[in-house]
This record gives structure tokens, sequence and C-alpha cells, in this order.
């Protein structure tokens, strides 16, 4: 073996080292739609919904949950709510943050998932959206 | 020393030439389905119907046999460019050993993944594989799978991405009955192998044992098994890219006046347009190939530019007519050019910090720029070699300048992309050092 190779094989060895000590021992996360799973049906294909959550846009953890919802209920299109919508999904952590969320809005809780994530209608949205025109 | 023997040479051209059918042929089959979507089609490949769902496999099919097609046109003309005068060395066996274990531990690695999180890595589920749900969801409506993300909403969502690859997701899933996560995987994995072993075949027309140093080093980098297993979309752009750099190398070896010639320029510039069709790097690549073959051989651009014609069309047309603008678009330029000493320090910086970070390159970004840079200070690095780095140069200075204009805070936005942008260049740079250091001129 050459000296180039002796080192090409020394770095070959840390990188298989790297990969088999830091990639092979992550734990199981959970499948993202298992988070949402059965609202999708209650949603129209093309419906736009809005989308109210604990953590704005401007945390990861926020985007983290906006992305996976509007991954999980594709084609459905998922937006920060504006009031427009008559479905709006809503992320919080509590149940009943949840239900007054809903009682001050005036809007009627259509379906709570296990995860805490539930879907609203709301009676009267101030415009129609254009996606739900 | 050893000769290859004729048989050895055939085998080599004629795996050659199947390394560079599969990924053009399979791009061009899933730009037709993409073309299709564009016109308002989409229903006819992936609609809920059984005839759909036929059509969508008899494309990927199409894909597939074209792909054996295009292997048979390329062999003669691999055959005609093989350095058969060319002395090389054949692969000790416990290189052999070495990299069938790497192997398996990439694959391992990404079943591992798979299993960990079935829905990808983040930009997967949020860019990818969102967007292939919402295709075949939709019935292939490119509307809906452009609307996530607009407005208001974020733009990590990246709605003005090309939908190539969502489309390739989205026909196999059709193809199949449902979404599951083996056709993402197998989408990030298999242009993963067919990197490595386009690289490979490249090199090992002159020495086996180069060939098998890089290969090695190529899959025991951890970046590139991390985006193997992630589900993203940097390999199966990086795939189009090597495909056209090696055609580009082949088609420098044979004299101007061989027929065929013109055919590798086409097929390469074909596949850097496919490239841009996955991602928007992809135009940079092209780009930067269109200006080292504007400056070496002035006469080569012409077909190399119509073999992209086609999908810049399909591009120019999802520009325009579906897509949003892109984020980078949506920046103060003033404001950014007048930080700009500091962003240049910042990205000069970045960019230097990732050769010695350990967590994603391991050792190897360190020991190959070394190599390199060691080979250029000596002068011997080949032609050929030259005119790759000369490419990955151009690219990655277009690179950089996105992050000067960049109108998002740079830091995050370096520490967001630039690995998976270096990733790019790696397999490019891995075949610069493992071609021989002088290449004997052809008759």
């Amino acid at each position: 073996m050459r000296p180039v190779e002796i080192v090409g094989a020394m770095v070959a060895l840390i990188g298989a080292a790297r990969l088999a000590t830091v990639e092979l021992r992550d734990v199981r996360s959970h499948p993202i739609d298992e988070r949402y799973a059965g609202l999708a049906e209650r949603i129209p294909l093309h419906a736009t919904v809005g989308y109210i959550a604990e953590e704005g846009l401007e945390t990861l953890e926020g985007q983290r949950r906006f992305s996976q919802a509007s991954y999980s209920l594709a084609p459905r299109l998922v937006l920060p709510d504006d009031g427009a919508t008559a479905l709006v999904l809503v992320d919080l952590d509590h149940a009943a943050q949840t239900k007054a969320h809903a009682a001050s809005a005036a809007m009627t809780v259509v379906l709570t998932l296990p995860s805490g994530v539930a879907l609203l209608e709301r009676s009267q949205p101030s415009t129609a959206h254009p996606a739900n025109r | 020393m050893h000769r290859q023997t004729d048989r050895q040479a055939a085998a080599t051209s004629r795996a050659l030439g199947l390394a560079l059918a599969v990924a053009p042929s399979i791009a061009t089959s899933a730009a037709i389905g993409f073309a299709l979507m564009l016109a308002g089609h989409g229903q006819l490949l992936l609609g809920s119907t059984s005839s759909a769902k036929a059509a969508a496999t008899l494309l990927l099919l199409v894909g597939a046999g074209g792909a054996l097609l295009l292997q048979r046109s390329l062999a003669p003309l691999l055959g005609a460019a093989a350095r058969t005068e060319e002395e090389g060395e054949p692969m000790p066996r416990w290189l052999q050993w070495s990299i069938a274990l790497a192997l398996l531990l990439l694959v391992g690695t990404t079943l591992h993944a798979t299993w960990r999180a079935p829905d990808g890595g983040w930009d997967a589920w949020s860019i990818w594989n969102s967007r292939a749900r919402a295709l075949l969801r939709s019935g292939g409506d490119v509307r809906l799978a452009c609307a996530a993300g607009r407005g208001a909403a974020l733009f990590t969502l990246h709605p003005e991405y090309p939908l190539l690859l969502p489309t390739m997701i989205a026909l196999g899933w059709r193809s199949l009955g449902s979404e599951t996560p083996l056709v993402p995987m197998l989408l990030g994995l298999a242009p993963a192998l067919w990197l490595a072993a386009i690289g490979a075949l490249v090199i090992a027309r002159s020495s086996a044992r180069s060939a098998g140093f890089t290969t090695l080093l190529l899959l025991t980098t951890p970046e590139f098994a991390r985006m193997a297993s992630a589900q993203y979309a940097e390999l199966a752009l990086s795939v189009l890219v090597m495909t056209a750099l090696a055609l580009l190398l082949l088609a420098d070896e044979l004299v101007e006046t061989q027929p065929g010639r013109r055919w590798l320029l086409l097929l390469a510039g074909h596949s850097l347009g496919l490239a841009a069709l996955v991602k928007h790097e992809g135009l940079v690549w092209l780009l930067a190939c269109a200006l080292v073959t504007l400056v070496s051989r002035r006469r080569d651009l012409l077909p190399f530019a119509l073999g992209a014609a086609l999908p810049l069309v399909l591009l120019g047309w999802f520009k325009h007519s579906f897509a949003p603008p892109s984020d980078l678009a949506n920046g103060d330029l003033v404001t950014t050019l007048a930080h700009l000493p500091t962003r240049i320090g910042q990205t000069a910086l970045g960019l230097v910090r990732r050769i010695v970070y350990v967590q994603a390159w391991g050792v190897h970004l360190l020991a190959v720029t070394a190599m390199l840079a060691l080979r250029m200070h000596r002068r011997d690095l080949s032609r050929p070699a030259l005119a790759l780095l000369s490419i990955c140069g151009v690219v990655l200075g277009g690179f950089l300048c996105a992050y000067l204009i960049s109108p998002h805070e740079l830091t995050w936005h370096l520490h967001a992309s630039i690995d998976r942008l270096l990733l790019q260049l790696w397999p490019p740079a891995l075949l610069a050092l493992g071609l021989p250091q002088r290449v004997p001129a052809r008759a």
C-alpha cells in the first residue's frame, strides 16, 4: 500500500465508524400521519384550511408542525388562519384551550384527535376564501 | 502493472453505458409525465382509474426499457473512447471487501433510516414527498401541488421548486397502488449507488485500484450516506449531473469527427436539463458546463444546448405558468449589497468550517481537498480532471453568490444548505481525484 492509500483507508474507516455509531443509533419517530389520522376524511380535497397553533411560524417547532400538517393533509391547502376559511385546524397543547378558542371565536368542534389536534368549523367565515368559493 | 484485456474493457464499456443510460432515461419518462400534468392531463397517469395505473406503470417501464436501448447506442461509443492503451492496476482483494462492507453499511443505514423515519428527513416530507402526495391525491393537479407555502405560509415549503422528483415518486406510488415509503427510499438510495457506479466505471477504465479507492471514499462519506437515506433530491440531481460530466469527459476523448460524439454531447446537455427540472442548482451546473464548453471547444456547445432545450422548455413553462417566485428573489438587494464585505467573510468562513466539520464529512472533505490541492500544486492533474474541477469551481462560485444575495439570515441559510450543496460537488471532485494523472493523446 502506498502512503496516500493508507491515508485514504484511514479516512474511509473514520467515515464508516461515524456512520455505524451515529446514523444507526437514532431512535424511531412516529409516522407523521399518525398525528393527523382521521382528519383528511373530514376535509374536502380542494379545501383551504385555516391553521392555529401553540407555536408560531417564527419558531422551528411551529414550522415543523405547520409543514407536517400540510404534508399529511396534501393536497388540501393549509394556511395560517385569517378568519376566511370555514374549516380551521387547531394544534394547541391542551384540549381546554381548544374548547375555549372555539367558544370565543364562535366555532364548533368537528373532531378532536387523540394527539390533541382538532378540526373546528367556523359558522360565518369573514370573507369566503377564493379556494372555498 | 497490468493491461486490461479486451474482454474486460468491453465489459466495462457495457456497464458504463448502462450506468450512464439509466438516470436520463428514467428522468425523461418522468419529464413526459410532468409535461402531461402541465398540459392538464395529469389524470391520465395519476387518476384513480385502473387505466391510469396501467399508464403510470407503462411510462416507468418505458423509462427502464429506454435505458437498455440507450445503453446499446452508448456502449460502442464508450468502447471507442476506452483508453485500452492505458495501463492500470487491478483492485486488491482487501479493497473489494472494504467496498462491499461500505455498500452494506450504506444500504443498512438507508433501511434503518426508513424504519426510523418512514416519511424521510425534513425536506423530504415538507417538500418532495408532500408535493408527490399532492400530485397523486389530486390526480396530477400541478396548481394544487404548488399551492402549499404560498402567501403567508412558509418559504421553506418551496412551492417554486420544479416537480420532476415528486412526479417520479407519484408515478411509483400510482403503479404500486399505495403511498409506500419504499418508493422515495429507493429514489434516495438508487442514485447513491448509481453515482458510485458511474465514478467507479469511468475511473476503472484506466485503473481499477484508483476506482476502488474513490468509491470507498464516496460510500463512507457520512453526509453522502445521510442524504441517501433522507429521501432528499440532492442525489437524484447529482446522478444526472455526474452522468452529464462523465459523458462530457468521454466525448472529449473522441476525435471531433468520430460519429456519435455529438450524441454524447447532446445526451450530456439533456441530462443537465433534466437536473434543472429536479432542483434549481441543476441550472447552475448547466450554465457552468456550457461556460467551460464555450471556452474549451466552442463547436461542442450546439449539440450540448440542443440536448438541454426540451427540459428547459418544460422548466420555463412551469416557472411561467405555475410556480410562484423564488424566495431568493424577494430580498432587498440594495441592503444586501451594502453588507457585502461582511457577507463575503461570513460565507467564506462558513465554507472553511465545513471542511473540518467531522459530523457531516468525517475527515473526507479535508483529506480530499488537501490531496487535490497537492496535485494542483504539483501540476500533475490531467486535462479532464482540470476540466472537471473548473466546472466545480464555477458551480461553487454560483452557489456562493446565491448566499451573498440571499434575503435570509446568512448564518441560518449557510447552516441549512451548505452541506447539501457541497455534496453535489463531492462525486465530481472524487472523480477528478481518481482520474489518471496523465492521459495519453488519442489518435
